[in-house]
């Protein structure tokens, strides 16, 4: 890695411009897959060193303390590369990155502080995402382009053309989420490609006990708390997403929802004007192509395969394993568990919303959700450990 | 220039032209809502989709630059679709009160609705929790914001203002002010391009208006001004101390700024706009410095002269109307004889308004003007039969005032003692002798009424009141009149009956009672109702009739007079019943005001030039005509900042002598207060709502429309 950007500066300067460009063509980029090198073809009045608007996980920014001289030698790289006047180096607001805020001033880079870039106000300038500028100053210096990429909150690297799956542990995965895109388990044999990460360098993985459409009904949520609010497309694209996954999980959706989904997404993906629309979109495009069955399922069968999907669920407490503390019967705020010391606890299904907050606190983990049939239950106030089926 | 075509017709358009620019231009409609002709794209909207050939997605027009050969079609399957999904998603965030929204049918969205004949059927709709805030002059109704951004960018980007911008609250994107402060408390300055650019009924005036409206409703003060004199324009030049062309702008309509200054009844003011955040405009004031400061008089050289056209034109009275009209007609190329009854020229500026509102020689300097352009000025030339110089003028316009008071048929009336308000300010302004006593009653409570009194006190009255009908809320007289009166000492009677004037031969006193109410019956009279017992006796040497002014008679003249003033043959006409004869100001009328008079004056020319043959164009083009500046800035506090106080000399300096009480306002505070002037004429540089019946119908979408 590179201490300061002095180093960074006196490469590019040796180097032909053809080398230059065979260079950082995989580097990826802020927005958009595509490559840098292809980029440097026309001039810019400025280059700016930030993370994504859609970035919604912020695991990224942990580069910023990881190497904040790569950062800081890719900016200055990347700006002499394609003759901007200006290098900015965007921080999320708030405290932190002390070092690379230093290396950056001492580099002569503006520092902005700012959560949101509002790419109208920055159309003719180069946006570079922070782990784009590492590879930059990686490649300079002759090191092997890797893929910087965060695995379930562990920041690691991928080498271009190994496996996806090769950084991952092994384990119960039904769905993988790469940036904003949630795909089949397939994808971990997918050879890795810089395009896959170009929406948040973030890997997630889903177990079989998670429900895609709540997982990404919380995303599209997180995507408009960063959402501007300034595109038509984006700003009502993304609030129609989140009512459509909220009612199928609600099990109140209308079969005709996931085409309209679609014909948003689909509108919204060329709409947008920076990653949030484009991540939103994705998001919505991968869930209903990759996971049709599982929204089939919601839509049609009424099921949620993860049980997740409180709407489609019942909620009992095991016979077998109530201890008769009566904790359930003081937290329900519905006030619908009955049952007295010693004694096994009963839920009223009829009132039950299926909070889950008895499940909370049952020290016995007696509290059980279910899709199926309910067991046969007490019907009768019983002794903890008498009821016999 | 580059060729483009669209919809198969093809267009030859400028470069760095938008495509949508292009198509609006030529009359070709295309869909658009964010898009503004006066601001910069947005593009946010997706309305505005074309297909180009060549690039495979559709693409908005409003953001597209045209290139040689492109060939683009406003319409497609995909295109229509794309749109009509754009405006669903657009409808779902929009309340549906259209029929109780008050820019219902002025609505550039209820127009795209209905073009596009879409409704958010399939979609999921959502209420915006936003509520609606009250500012002077505007309401804003949030929860109709369609977020299209024309507001924002006209306030930043248009006005260098940037009060309002996009707000978050959670996940809600709303148009608004830094923490939501109501625009009083930013650095709003009301120039009202927000409202004008709004496509919905969110930012709205609070006063609506049709389209035919706008001129008079946005700019009051022209309105309301008898003269249309452009105050913006004029308030703008002084702001940005350009006080010649400011001057220039004055006497395009005005031959005497330097008068009006002084004595104009200023009907601007009270329509001023800047009057519903605080005080309106000292439009007076400014006017007064403006042309005080004018000495250059650069604005002459423009100055329009016809060549001569043999014809002659008969002024006769040399008040404002007159004076007006012969400048007027002289620069129309008639030859103009002016004829007036006394020595000099003004008729009531000289002999009814004293000296202390309007110093002689401000008024000199400005009528010295007629004789500049070439009017033949006859003074001490009373005519009593103006159609018998039709034999040897062409025409001839009678604008003899209303030189008479009015005596008033009481018990007492012609005892010694007793004057009428014209006489006495006559004599006041021409001799030293007036006839007044020590303790001097006014009967009248107008603006002449308190010229009489105040004169009185200067020539050294020891008593002076003033007794009217009117409360003294009600009374006729300007508000700064009655208090500067007052401050002289001149006691006020209100709402008093005037019953007698007492006394053998002399006057002795005036017996006044109480009124508690009066009107006017359908014949003119007077219905009062007094207070049992109250009455009492002012006691006076010297009694002023106040209460109104008549035209002296004509004693020779068989013009036809209404109730003792000329009468006019029908409306709009300033023709009296002898052909060749016209007639216009006071002596038509009745009383009014300089302005009234003035923009009577300018009429008369006018008409009287095309009786004579020529086009009655008698406008002059004197300032420079160049767009006003639309970026305006902030200017800190803008919404508080106070009226400039006139210059006042105290009471005690007033009242012993006739010199000029107001020394109006001081360099400095011209540029401030021209500077709180809200420049509602900026907004008349924003083109206006255009909606697809405005295109002329080229293009393939208008075919199908029809």
């Amino acid at each position: 890695m590179l201490s300061d950007n002095r180093e960074a500066l006196v490469r590019v300067k040796s180097f032909s411009p053809d080398k230059i460009r065979e260079l950082v063509s995989c580097a990826y980029l802020y927005g958009k897959p595509g490559t840098l090198g292809s980029l440097l073809n026309r001039p810019y009045r400025a280059v700016l060193g930030a993370l994504y608007n859609a970035d919604t996980d912020g695991e990224l920014s942990r580069l910023g303390e990881m190497n904040p001289h790569g950062i800081v030698a890719g900016l200055s790289a990347a700006a002499a590369l394609c003759g901007a006047g200006e290098s900015v180096l965007v921080l999320p607001s708030g405290n932190g990155f002390t070092q690379l805020r230093s290396a950056a001033e001492k580099a002569g880079i503006t520092v902005a502080d700012e959560d949101f870039i509002d790419c109208r106000a920055h159309a003719d300038d180069l946006l570079l995402h922070w782990a784009a500028l590492a590879a930059v100053a990686d490649l300079i210096i002759g090191e092997p382009q890797r893929i910087i990429t965060s695995v379930n909150s562990r920041l690691t690297e991928v080498m271009p053309g190994e496996p996806v799956g090769s950084v991952m542990a092994p384990g119960d995965v039904k769905a993988v989420r790469i940036g904003a895109s949630y795909y089949t388990p397939s994808v971990m044999s997918e050879p890795a490609r810089a395009e896959l990460f170009a929406a948040g360098g973030v890997i997630k993985t889903y177990g079989s006990d998670c429900c895609i459409v709540q997982a990404a009904y919380e995303q599209i949520m997180r995507l408009r708390k960063r959402c501007c609010g300034k595109c038509l497309m984006c700003r009502e694209g993304l609030f129609q997403f989140g009512e459509i996954l909220r009612e199928i999980t609600k099990a109140s959706s209308n079969p005709a929802e996931p085409a309209l989904a679609k014909e948003i997404g689909e509108a919204l993906a060329p709409a947008a004007h920076c990653s949030v629309g484009e991540a939103a979109a994705e998001c919505m495009l991968t869930v209903l192509e990759n996971f049709s069955s599982e929204l089939d399922s919601h839509i049609k069968k009424k099921v949620c395969p993860a049980a997740q999907c409180a709407a489609f669920s019942a909620v009992y407490i095991d016979p077998m394993k109530c201890c008769g503390c009566g904790d359930c019967i003081a937290v329900c705020p519905e006030d619908c568990i009955e049952g007295k010391p010693g004694y096994i606890s009963m839920i009223d299904d009829v009132v039950c919303t299926k909070c889950g907050k008895c499940a909370e606190v049952c020290p016995e983990g007696a509290v059980v959700r279910t899709q199926s049939r309910i067991p046969r239950l007490p019907d009768r106030l019983t002794k903890a450990g008498r009821f016999r089926r | 220039m580059i060729s483009v075509s669209i919809d198969g017709i093809k267009l030859s358009v400028a470069e760095n032209t938008s495509i949508l620019e292009a198509a609006l231009h030529n009359g070709i409609y295309i869909p658009h809502l964010c898009h503004h002709k006066d601001l910069p794209e947005l593009g946010a909207c997706r309305l505005c989709l074309v297909e180009c050939d060549g690039i495979s997605d559709p693409q908005q027009s409003c953001t597209l630059k045209a290139e040689d050969g492109m060939v683009i079609r406003t319409r497609s399957e995909a295109v229509d679709k794309l749109r009509r999904l754009s405006m669903e998603l657009l409808l779902a965030a929009h309340p549906e009160d259209c029929t109780t929204c008050p820019k219902y049918g002025r609505c550039e969205l209820q127009t795209l609705i209905q073009y596009m004949n879409v409704s958010a059927t399939r979609i999921h709709r959502r209420v915006k929790s936003i509520l609606k805030s009250t500012n002077p002059l505007f309401n804003h109704e949030m929860v109709r914001c369609v977020l299209c951004g024309r507001c924002v960018r006209a306030c930043c980007d248009m006005r260098g203002v940037g009060v309002l911008q996009y707000n978050k609250a959670d996940m809600e994107t709303y148009v608004g002010t830094l923490h939501d402060r109501l625009l009083k408390d930013t650095d709003c300055r009301f120039c009202g391009a927000c409202a004008e650019v709004c496509p919905t009924g969110a930012i709205q005036d609070a006063k609506s208006f049709t389209a035919v409206e706008k001129h008079d409703k946005l700019l009051p003060c022209v309105a309301n001004c008898p003269a249309q004199v452009d105050i913006p324009r004029y308030l703008r030049y002084a702001k940005e101390n350009r006080l010649g062309d400011a001057a220039a702008v004055l006497r395009e309509k005005l031959p005497f700024p330097g008068v009006l200054g002084r004595v104009c009844n200023h009907k601007c003011e009270e329509a001023c706009r800047r009057g519903e955040l605080n005080e309106a405009i000292s439009i007076r004031n400014v006017k007064r410095y403006i042309a005080d400061m004018d000495k250059q008089m650069a604005w002459k050289s423009k100055a329009r002269r016809m060549p001569l056209t043999g014809r002659t034109v008969c002024v006769v009275g040399g008040g404002p109307a007159g004076m007006t009209a012969a400048i007027y007609l002289s620069k129309r190329g008639h030859s103009v004889t002016l004829k007036e009854a006394m020595p000099k020229l003004g008729g009531q500026l000289r002999y009814g308004i004293p000296e202390y509102r309007l110093p002689r020689d401000i008024l000199d300097s400005e009528t010295d003007y007629i004789t500049q352009v070439g009017v033949t000025v006859e003074c001490d030339c009373k005519v009593a039969c103006p159609e018998a110089l039709l034999r040897e003028y062409d025409a001839v316009l009678v604008t003899t005032g209303t030189g008479a008071g009015v005596r008033l048929p009481i018990p007492g009336n012609d005892l010694q003692g007793v004057l009428l308000n014209t006489d006495f300010l006559r004599d006041v302004s021409t001799s030293d002798q007036t006839g007044i006593g020590e303790r001097v009653v006014v009967l009248g409570g107008g603006n002449v009424a308190f010229d009489c009194a105040r004169s009185a006190k200067r020539l050294g009255a020891r008593e002076v009141s003033v007794v009217c009908l009117e409360s003294r809320g009600g009374m006729l007289a300007d508000p700064e009149e009655i208090e500067q009166a007052a401050e002289e000492g001149v006691i006020i009677y209100p709402s008093s009956s005037f019953e007698e004037i007492c006394g053998e031969t002399r006057v002795s006193g005036v017996r006044i009672m109480t009124v508690s109410s009066f009107r006017f019956d359908e014949n003119h009279n007077t219905i009062i109702k007094k207070e049992p017992g109250s009455e009492r006796i002012i006691e006076a040497d010297t009694v002023i009739f106040a209460v109104g002014q008549r035209p002296s008679p004509l004693p020779e003249s068989a013009l036809e007079l209404k109730r003792g003033y000329i009468a006019l043959i029908g409306d709009g006409t300033m023709k009296t019943s002898i052909e060749g004869v016209f007639a216009c100001g006071d002596v038509v009328y009745g009383t009014a005001s300089v302005i009234e008079a003035i923009a009577a004056g300018r009429e008369a020319a006018s008409e009287i030039d095309i009786w004579l043959g020529g086009d009655g164009d008698i406008s002059e083009t004197l300032a420079p005509t160049e767009r006003a500046a639309d970026k305006i800035g902030i200017i800190e506090g803008f919404y508080g900042l106070k009226r400039a106080e006139e210059l006042l000399l105290p009471a005690q300096m007033r009242s012993s002598g006739f010199s000029e009480c107001s020394g109006g306002l001081s360099g400095d505070n011209v540029c401030a207060e021209s500077g709180r002037c809200l420049q509602c004429q900026l907004r008349l540089q924003i083109e206006p709502a255009r909606t697809w019946t405005d295109y002329v119908g080229k293009g393939v979408a208008q075919q199908d429309a029809q």
